[in-house]
């Protein structure tokens, strides 16, 4: 009887979609502990933790808006505008701090109010309107800091390194707040309502929903994550610096698909895409402590990832094969 | 009682008048059946009234006041509620998830209440199929089980007026039963219904009134309470012309002497099934009947190389064929017309003339540069032959009736000269007239050789004009019906004694 049991839980967890994506982690988890010297212990633990942070609260920002159907491409760049604000304006003072993140906040939201509007009331193409929306976000980043510099307090870049009672990194911390703000969402309507729009707009239309407040919703929810993400790059660089954050746009994207969550939107789970930008992570890892020559880097990168792609939509793949 | 009364609703989209003059009484605690062609306007004045088109002019009364909803949502407050068509229902989440969408219970400070989202979404389901659970996800039901949900989920709004959109279309008997008894006890509760589908004997076993759309306006009604349920006097209101028959019904020729065109031998459409046999002559009309999902579909997705089967042979013409690719099928002269016209048989965004070439470019006989000026010739032809209303090319397919388009899909194979053609329930959402110009087409390209395979839901389709029939069940083929064992009897019995035979 309980081997049965045993035997139907396996199978309920197999069928779970986050099944192939936890397979495809614990892969490349494993090929970085072989290549990683002293993978297990604390001290790696934390600053490969500390290293994935910002990419892992990027695909949650990203996840939001291709859950309700969309796409972002200004992610990067609204990364980078609330950095930049955060860098000129802040200084050692509690006020000074606040300030700067109050600023980096309200730019954030006035950005996902620009999209939200953009794509959910002027109905543009996200993948269009996104991307005019980050020009927008670096040539404001551009005005404010024309070059690299600014100051950001020590306590950040301290605090980001701290160990809470000596077990818990901050960082983790972070992604742990980072998924909090989600559990509380889960129980609000507008957790329902951007899988409705997502999986099905003109369903979710002639239930009553307002499809339009939605997608605005979702890029404000989002805009909660890019501030969390702007806060952890600041304490990592300890500068603004207009043309960092470019790369957060499209891997936020593959992280997202690596985690299983659905390019049409309304499909998918944050967790995925948390899990996502860790076997991203953790494939960069690899690539690095294989001693790859530079030149190797890039194209091994990009040739894993399509790999893992693969694997994570292979379920969806046989399904339809089936039917 | 009046629950409510249209006036005059107008509606065009981009200078075509979907409606011009829609009227319409609802009475409290009545049913009313909404009657007429696909593209008479139906479907725009039921959204209207419930919120989901805002007319262009006219006036809907509702208890006595004006109604001017802009949305759904109000329109459900004010309790007016509709089950789409189109299912409204998102495949990603759960039944209950559906159900409760947009009017999920809260709890203290607008946290949801997921645990009374369940109760409300089990006490509604199980009208109807209580063996379902809740937690099951939308996408993974079949469609009567998803239009179910639908109805449950617009019963559970509690409304005053509730229009149901072709209900019926997935359902089988036994389910419809079932919808009708649920739709009785809501007029007992004095709840005003306007139910609309293309059935007729539906229509006049649950309808206490009909009102009757033709081209965007309301030609007439009548009143079953005070009047005949009169069939040959609805089928003239709806189509405008006088009934008639298909011409050429089974019988009219002898095809039993001609040649084989297709022969079908030890097909197992799945593993551990026992394999089909069967031969199609040239310029037969083969219907395939039985009871739904018995296979039949399968039987023509197979033959058109869209599906695989687990093993068998099937030669065309004496020549052995190899299936591996529905463009194997078409080069062979055996061509589909599939179920579902919207997903698989046409580019509803493109006009007429390119829906009509495709395929032809597809088996690529056309050389360097297309000859335009010869497919447009050979379209014109089809559209003269197929009866296309109205005869333009250069119309977008979206916007054609339901039956038009299906016209379309027949008659992109016409330039061809199909050898087999095979359709798969045609004339499914397709209004009475359409039909049977639908039917007079395929029976005069029965007569030019074209031999016919055709799967239809309803019975009485294949009597008309199949020259014998095949009952399937369970991916085999347990009887064969010709036209003098017709009788709508004889089908179920067929149907339903090797279900029992099966079924030991």
């Amino acid at each position: 009887m309980s081997r049965l049991n045993e035997q139907h839980r396996f199978l309920k967890l197999r069928r779970h979609g986050l099944f192939p994506i936890f397979l495809i982690f614990l892969v490349v988890v494993a090929v970085n502990a072989c290549l990683q010297p002293g993978f297990f212990t604390f001290d790696v633990f934390q600053s490969n933790l500390a290293s994935f942070t910002p990419l892992v609260l990027a695909s949650m920002a990203q996840a939001v808006v291709i859950l309700v159907g969309g796409i972002d491409l200004s992610i990067g760049m609204a990364i980078t505008l609330s950095t930049v604000i955060m860098a000129a304006t802040m200084n050692d003072s509690a006020s000074g701090i606040l300030l700067g993140i109050g600023l980096a906040l309200a730019a954030t939201f006035a950005v996902g109010a620009l999209n939200g509007l953009t794509v959910g009331y002027l109905k543009l193409p996200s993948i269009i309107s996104t991307f005019a929306v980050s020009s927008v976000c670096y040539g404001a980043a551009l005005l404010i800091m024309p070059q690299p510099g600014g100051y950001i307090p020590s306590v950040f870049y301290e605090a980001y390194q701290t160990n809470i009672a000596s077990v818990l990194p901050v960082p983790l911390l972070i992604i742990l707040a980072g998924l909090a703000i989600w559990g509380f969402f889960r129980r609000r309507k507008i957790y329902r309502y951007i899988y409705a729009v997502g999986g099905n707009e003109q369903a979710a239309f002639a239930n009553g929903i307002d499809t339009k407040r939605v997608k605005l919703y979702a890029f404000l929810i989002s805009g909660v994550f890019i501030v969390l993400t702007a806060l952890v790059v600041v304490a990592q660089t300890a500068t603004g610096d207009a043309n960092m954050g470019r790369s957060y746009t499209l891997n936020s994207i593959a992280a997202v698909v690596i985690g299983g969550i659905s390019l049409q939107g309304g499909k998918g789970n944050l967790i995925g895409a948390v899990l996502g930008a860790l076997i991203l992570g953790f494939i960069s890892n690899i690539i690095f402590f294989a001693n790859l020559s530079s030149f190797y880097q890039d194209l091994i990168k990009g040739l894993i990832i399509i790999f893992a792609l693969t694997l994570s939509i292979l379920p969806t793949l046989r399904k339809k094969a089936l039917a | 009682m009046q629950l409510l009364e249209a006036k005059s609703l107008r509606k065009s989209y981009g200078g075509v008048a979907a409606l011009r003059d829609g009227n319409l009484i609802c009475r409290q605690g009545k049913v009313c059946g909404l009657l007429g062609a696909n593209g008479s306007g139906k479907s725009t004045f039921s959204k209207m009234i419930s919120g989901v088109v805002k007319p262009d002019g006219g006036e809907i009364r509702f208890e006595g006041e004006r109604l001017d909803v802009a949305n759904p949502q109000e329109a459900q407050k004010r309790g007016i509620v509709m089950v789409h068509q189109h299912l409204s229902l998102v495949p990603e989440l759960t039944i209950w998830e559906n159900m409760t969408l947009a009017s999920e219970p809260q709890g203290r400070m607008g946290f949801l209440n997921d645990s009374r989202a369940k109760e409300i979404a089990r006490e509604y389901l199980s009208k109807f199929a209580p063996e379902l659970s809740v937690h099951a996800k939308v996408k993974d039901l079949s469609l009567a089980q998803k239009q179910f949900v639908e109805i449950a989920k617009a019963l559970s709004r509690e409304p005053k007026l509730l229009i149901l959109d072709e209900p019926t279309a997935p359902l089988e008997q036994s389910e419809v039963e079932k919808l009708f008894a649920v739709m009785r006890e809501l007029k007992a509760r004095q709840t005003s219904i306007i139910f609309i589908s293309h059935r007729l004997w539906e229509i006049k076993s649950i309808c206490d009134y009909v009102v009757v759309f033709r081209n965007g306006e309301t030609v007439g009604a009548i009143d079953f309470e005070t009047e005949a349920k009169d069939e040959n006097l609805i089928v003239s209101m709806i189509s405008g012309k006088e009934h008639r028959q298909i011409k050429g019904g089974p019988g009219t020729r002898n095809a039993g002497r001609a040649e084989t065109m297709l022969e079908v031998r030890e097909l197992a459409l799945r593993k551990s099934r026992k394999p089909i046999n069967f031969e199609l002559r040239k310029g037969e009309v083969v219907g395939v009947g039985g009871l739904q999902g018995q296979g039949q579909e399968e039987l023509l997705l197979v033959l058109s190389g869209l599906e695989r089967p687990a093993s068998g042979r099937i030669s065309l013409g004496g020549k052995p064929l190899k299936l591996k690719h529905p463009k194997h099928a078409v080069k062979e002269g055996m061509v589909l017309v599939p179920g579902d016209r919207h997903k698989e048989g046409l580019f509803l965004q493109h006009d007429v003339l390119l829906n009509l070439i495709y395929p032809q470019l597809a088996t690529g006989k056309s050389g360097l540069f297309l000859n335009m000026r010869r497919m447009k010739a050979e379209a014109a032809e089809t559209i003269r032959q197929v009866n296309l209303v109205p005869n333009d090319p250069g119309k977008i397919v979206q916007y054609l009736s339901g039956g038009n388009q299906q016209k379309v899909v027949v008659g992109k194979w016409l330039p061809l000269a199909p050898k087999v053609l095979l359709l798969s329930d045609p004339a499914k959402g397709v209004d009475v007239g359409a039909k049977k110009e639908l039917y007079d087409t395929v029976r005069k390209l029965a007569e030019q050789g074209t031999s016919v395979l055709l799967y239809a839901s309803d019975h009485e389709e294949l009597m008309e004009i199949c020259d014998r029939v095949f009952i399937m069940f369970e991916d085999q083929i347990v009887d064969e019906l010709l036209p003098s064992d017709y009788s709508e009897q004889r089908f179920v019995s067929a149907s339903l004694r090797s279900a029992q035979a099966a079924g030991h």
